[in-house]
C-alpha cells in the first residue's frame, strides 16, 4: 500500500509539475493572469506542497523535517489561495461576491496553515501533532472541498452554455470538451477530499493515514489523465473529440 | 415594444445561444440576431420583426469587437494550446 501510495505521489507530482511549468511559461508570453494563477497553483500545492509536506512529516529528524515542512505548508496554502483566485479570475470577474468568498477561503487556507505549523513546531509526537492540528486541517480540508464544487459547478454552467454555442457554430469542439475534463478534474478532487474528511472525522492522521495517502493518489492519478487532456491534450485526442463534435453522445456529453 | 420587453426578448435570446451579456461579441450577438432573436421575438407579437433586426444588425456593424475582454472560453483555448 505504501509503495503503491508513493508511486502514485510521484506521478502526480511529476505531472502537475510539468503542467505548472507550462503555464508558467505561457503565462510569462501571454501576460496572462490566468495562466500564472494556475501555473502557480500547481506548482505550489500538488507538485511541491503536497509531497514535502507528506515526505517531511514521516521523517524522524526534526533538523531537516521542520524546514521542509515549513516549505511544504506554506506552498500548499499558497496554491490553494492560487487555485480559488483562479475559478474567480475565469468564471467571475468582477463579481464582488465572488472575490469575497476566495479572499474569506484563503483567509481560512492562511489561518489553517499558521495552525499546523504551530502544531508541527510545539510537538514531536506524531499522534500529539495530529490532534493539535485537527481543527485547522479540518478547516482546510472543508475549504478546499468547496473550492473544488465550486469550480466543478462552474465548469458545467459554461460547458452548458458551449454546447448551445456549438450548435449554432461559435464555440470550438475542443475547447467545449475542456470545461467538461474540468468538471470531472473537480468531482475527482471533491472524491477525494471528501476522504480526507471522513478520515478527520474518524480520528486519523492524515499526513500518516495509507487510506487517505492512497485515495489521495488515486485521485491524483486521474487527475493526472485530467491535466494532461485539459492543458496539453495530445493530437490524437483533439482529434477524437472534433471528430466526435457531431456524435454529443461520445465526446461532449 | 417596451425597454423591458427588448430587453427581455434579447435576454432570452442570448440564453437559448449560451452567451452572457457581460462578454458577448459584436459578431457573437450578430449570430443570435440571425438565428434567434426573430423567434424571440415573434413569441412576444412583435410587429415588423425583420425590419427591427436589420436596425439591430445595422446598429452592431457600427460596434468594435472589444479584444481585450478574457472570457472563460478564450482562457480555457489559451490554456490548452
Amino acid at each position: 500500500m505504501a509503495s503503491f501510495a508513493l508511486i502514485g505521489l510521484v506521478i502526480y507530482t511529476v505531472a502537475s509539475g510539468i503542467v505548472g511549468v507550462r503555464l508558467l511559461l505561457r503565462a510569462r508570453r501571454s501576460h496572462g493572469l490566468p495562466e500564472l494563477l494556475a501555473g502557480l497553483s500547481y506548482i505550489g500545492a500538488p507538485a511541491i506542497g503536497y509531497p514535502l509536506s507528506i515526505v517531511s512529516s514521516q521523517l524522524s529528524n526534526r533538523a531537516v523535517a521542520t524546514p521542509l515542512y515549513l516549505t511544504g505548508e506554506t506552498c500548499l496554502v499558497f496554491g490553494c489561495c492560487c487555485f480559488l483566485f483562479f475559478t474567480v479570475k475565469v468564471f467571475r470577474p468582477g463579481a464582488f461576491w465572488a472575490v469575497a468568498a476566495a479572499a474569506l477561503g484563503s483567509g481560512v487556507f492562511v489561518w489553517s496553515g499558521v495552525r499546523i505549523i504551530h502544531a508541527f513546531l510545539i510537538h514531536t509526537d506524531a499522534a500529539e501533532i495530529a490532534a493539535h492540528a485537527r481543527i485547522p486541517v479540518a478547516g482546510m480540508v472543508g475549504v478546499l472541498m468547496l473550492s473544488y464544487v465550486w469550480t466543478a459547478l462552474e465548469g458545467f454552467r459554461y460547458y452548458r452554455m458551449m454546447r448551445k454555442r456549438m450548435a449554432l457554430g461559435m464555440a470550438d469542439a475542443v475547447v467545449t470538451n475542456r470545461f467538461l475534463l474540468w468538471t470531472f478534474s473537480g468531482l475527482t478532487s471533491v472524491a477525494w477530499i471528501s476522504v480526507s474528511a471522513v478520515m478527520l472525522a474518524s480520528g486519523a492522521n492524515l499526513g500518516t493515514n495509507m487510506v487517505n495517502i492512497g485515495s489521495t493518489c488515486l485521485g491524483g492519478l486521474a487527475n493526472t489523465v485530467f491535466l494532461v487532456l485539459i492543458f496539453m491534450p495530445p493530437t490524437s485526442y483533439t482529434r477524437w473529440v472534433q471528430r466526435s463534435a457531431h456524435a454529443p453522445q461520445l465526446a461532449t456529453v | 415594444m417596451d425597454r423591458w420587453t427588448a430587453r427581455g426578448a434579447i435576454q432570452l435570446a442570448l440564453m437559448d445561444a449560451g452567451l452572457e451579456a457581460g462578454n458577448v461579441t459584436s459578431s457573437q450577438m450578430k449570430v443570435v440576431v440571425e438565428k434567434l432573436l426573430p423567434k424571440q421575438l415573434q413569441s412576444q407579437k412583435v410587429a415588423d420583426v425583420s425590419n427591427l433586426c436589420d436596425r439591430i444588425r445595422d446598429a452592431l456593424a457600427l460596434v468594435n469587437e472589444d479584444v481585450r475582454t478574457d472570457s472563460p472560453d478564450k482562457v480555457f483555448q489559451r490554456l490548452g494550446s
